[in-house]
């Protein structure tokens, strides 16, 4: 272990943030000397190692026990703004990691695209943003890391200017993104109105009751504010067009990164500022909010997705139903406990980065070569590919939750978290047997795709593809991570358990 | 007696003079209709081209340049207003006070000087400047 | 004599009601737009005004960095919108429509 003392410079506790802030700040540096440039290897190599070194810090900060209770539990910053702690530690992880994986992938996916430096700048301030969303402990810093994290990806939906799908991508996305940050903040402020603080563990001491009609309206905003974020009904009508009409390795990093970030505020929110017991009192019970969240956002994403043809837009729709998944971890909080299935929701997340990541990827290597978006013309893909179709077999198995995968794993460990509290609340059986029968849907849609690559003929006779090795390197080290997650799956676990136990503890 | 009679009584005021204002012009002026009256610009000078032209692009990089650091100074002004009392309550050193600001400026004019380099305040005559130029020529 | 909380209340919910008319009843991206801002504004003036009654700061502050937020997310959205322009020839919202479910 390395001895690690951060008294003396406890800003250095959101390492992380910093590093991926100033890979930003350098790509405008080298952008403002060489305008226009296009050399990849350089831009590509700045934002790949700023988001390996991030990880790198993160990954070294959890070993050396930073935020950890037996180090001194959770740094908190500017009195309390930003908290440093093992959640936030565990979804900069998270964040790295794939901000990484796309940042590789974009290698050979943007080869032509004229505005280098631009992109890779805009992806890491959104990551930077997506770092910042992790530690984030009151709302005003949750709200400006939002934006922070919103604002580029918009820019990146629509980056491909002359491209029709990704300009009306972009702007459904930037609509419906402006409109719920406005109810985001409107929520704000009535809940500043209800408690006079904006800091959540003030918010939580100074639930008086006094203005519940004031606290649940803008519960119910801040909610509405999560749940775009996190691509969750009812605010999930951008998803499928943003993730479609977006350039691949951005609709893996939207829905992996931007997501994970989404859930770690609702975590942290809902847990610290709103605790379960006071709000209950007042006739706030959030919980049931999110139990009927989670069983409609799972069941209308994984429906819809089983009726699609078009290849990234199934994956899309997917995304929205893992989205369910995770929200879980909100609804089987009980008042007493839930640490588990909040670790669990956790560890779904973290598995989902690289397992969706992975196939939005592949989505991106077929694009770059070309080859069309249907079901169909995906056929026989093996043939000519087959270390790319075998990783997108692992992750189609994966996200549908077959047993010896990573997914299948958070997924068991979620539905037993949903069963333990259900003891509690037999609402939460709906949601345990909700996950049931959607995981069994989603097996044939996922499977269709796995099919459709391995045993169909392919329609057409294709030329010889390419191996752009960017886009090989991220795919396969994806799908290694998926499969070697399993024996790791100890400490993972364990870091992610810790985590909610501090967290609702 | 009532704080409000005094706002009522202003914007009765208000709306008093400008349309005492009309009511007598009206009343005294004569009446001479002619069809130069009805033109856009009474100097005699002919228009040409409808309203709705298009402006060069440049105006709305300019325009959007000027929204963004316009609104920055915002984000100076609880920073100038702690500035002085807290360095006098000498709880923080000078560099405390001050470096935060200095890095905030730092990365806005890092983003300063790559919408520089990169044309946005170039005033150069662009390819969608002719193609506007264009459109406007057209019926 | 001061104006009483609920009052400042009810016009930030006008003028929130407002801007959500406009967002679900217009077409035009730029109405969009303005009406996204009059929301906005309705939660800085709720912000203010409950700063002033709580008697501490935070909101104030707060409405500066929503005012310097609600700057950037125009600026990022005109550029949309201008790329929209080119794209479509049009900046109505329902234009495009290539994608549906």
């Amino acid at each position: 272990m390395v001895v690690f003392d951060l008294s003396e410079w406890t800003w250095t506790a959101m390492g992380p943030a910093l590093v991926l802030a100033l890979t930003a700040l350098a790509l405008f540096v080298f952008d403002s000397i060489n305008p226009r440039s296009t050399n990849r290897p350089v831009v590509a190599g700045i934002a790949t190692v700023g988001s390996l070194a991030s990880l790198g810090v993160a990954v070294w900060y959890v070993l050396a026990g930073v935020g950890h209770p037996d180090t001194g539990g959770a740094i908190d910053l500017f009195g309390g703004q930003l908290v440093v702690d093992q959640m936030a530690l565990f979804f900069m992880i998270v964040v790295a990691v794939v901000t990484a994986l796309v940042s590789i992938a974009s290698y050979d996916y943007m080869r032509d695209h004229a505005y280098q430096a631009e992109y890779y700048s805009l992806m890491l301030l959104a990551a930077t943003g997506m770092s910042v969303m992790a530690a984030s402990n009151s709302l005003v810093t949750i709200f400006i890391a939002l934006e922070l994290a919103s604002l580029p990806s918009y820019a990146l939906v629509a980056i491909l200017k002359d491209n029709k799908g990704s300009v009306e991508a972009g702007l459904k996305y930037f609509l419906i993104g402006a409109l719920s940050s406005a109810i985001f903040v409107y929520g704000i402020s009535l809940v500043y109105g209800a408690t006079g603080h904006l800091q959540l563990e003030a918010i939580a001491a100074n639930l008086d009751g006094e203005y519940n009609g004031l606290l649940g309206v803008g519960v119910l905003m801040l909610i509405a504010g999560f749940a775009f974020k996190t691509a969750s009904v009812p605010f999930h009508f951008w998803a499928p067009e943003a993730y479609e009409g977006a350039p691949a390795p951005i609709s893996a990093f939207l829905s992996s990164a931007s997501k994970a970030a989404g859930f770690v505020i609702a975590f942290r929110v809902f847990t610290t500022a709103f605790p379960l017991e006071t709000m209950t009192d007042f006739g706030v019970d959030w919980a049931l909010a999110f139990i009927i969240l989670a069983i409609v956002t799972m069941t209308v994403g994984n429906f819809a997705a089983a009726t699609q043809n078009n290849v990234k837009r199934m994956l899309a729709y997917s995304s929205v139903g893992h989205a369910g998944y995770a929200l879980i971890g909100l609804a089987a909080l009980t008042v007493d406990g839930g640490e588990l299935v909040l670790g669990a929701a956790m560890m779904h997340l973290l598995v989902y980065g690289f397992m969706n990541t992975g196939a939005f990827l592949f989505v991106a290597l077929a694009e770059y070569w070309g080859v069309g978006r249907t079901f169909e013309d995906y056929n026989g893909l093996a043939r000519q590919a087959p270390i790319a179709c075998v990783a997108l077999a692992i992750f189609m198995f994966s996200l549908a939750g077959i047993p010896p995968f990573g997914g299948f794993w958070s997924k068991y460990f979620l539905f037993t978290g949903a069963l333990e509290a259900a003891t509690v609340n037999p609402a939460l059986l709906v949601v345990a047997a909700a996950l049931v029968v959607n995981s069994a849907l989603s097996l044939y849609y996922y499977s269709r795709l796995v099919k459709a690559v391995w045993i169909e003929d392919p329609v057409l006779e294709r030329e010889t593809l390419t191996q752009p090795a960017g886009l090989y390197a991220a795919i396969v080290a994806a799908a290694v991570v998926t499969v070697v997650i399993l024996p790791g799956f100890g400490p993972v676990a364990e870091l992610a358990y810790d985590a909610a136990a501090m967290l609702v503890g | 007696m009532n704080e409000w009679i005094a706002i009522g009584a202003l914007a009765f005021v208000g709306l008093l003079i400008p349309l005492g204002m009309m009511a007598v012009s009206y009343l005294l002026r004569p009446s001479v209709p002619e069809t130069s009256k009805r033109a856009t610009y009474e100097s005699g000078e002919v228009p040409t081209g409808g309203t709705r032209i298009r402006f060069n692009i440049q105006y709305y990089m300019v325009a959007l340049l000027f929204v963004v650091f316009d609104i920055e100074t915002v984000l100076l002004f609880p920073w100038a207003v702690i500035y002085r009392p807290a360095l006098e309550s000498g709880q923080v050193t000078l560099l405390e006070a001050l470096g935060p600001m200095l890095l905030f400026v730092a990365i806005l004019l890092v983003g300063l000087a790559w919408a520089w380099r990169n044309g946005a305040v170039q005033w150069a005559k662009s390819p969608h400047r002719v193609d506007s130029q264009a459109e406007v020529d057209r019926p | 004599m001061t104006v009483g909380i609920e009052y400042y209340v009810l016009l930030s919910a006008a003028l929130f009601c407002i801007g959500l008319f406009g967002v679900l009843t217009r077409r035009n991206a730029l109405m969009f737009l303005m009406s996204v801002e009059l929301m906005l504004n309705a939660a800085n003036i709720n912000l203010i005004a409950f700063a002033f009654y709580h008697g501490n700061l935070t909101g104030q502050v707060f409405a500066l960095f929503t005012m310097a937020l609600a700057a950037a997310e125009v600026a990022v959205g005109l550029g949309i919108i201008l790329v929209l322009y080119r794209n479509f020839r049009d900046v109505d919202v329902t234009v495009p429509s290539a994608m549906r479910w």
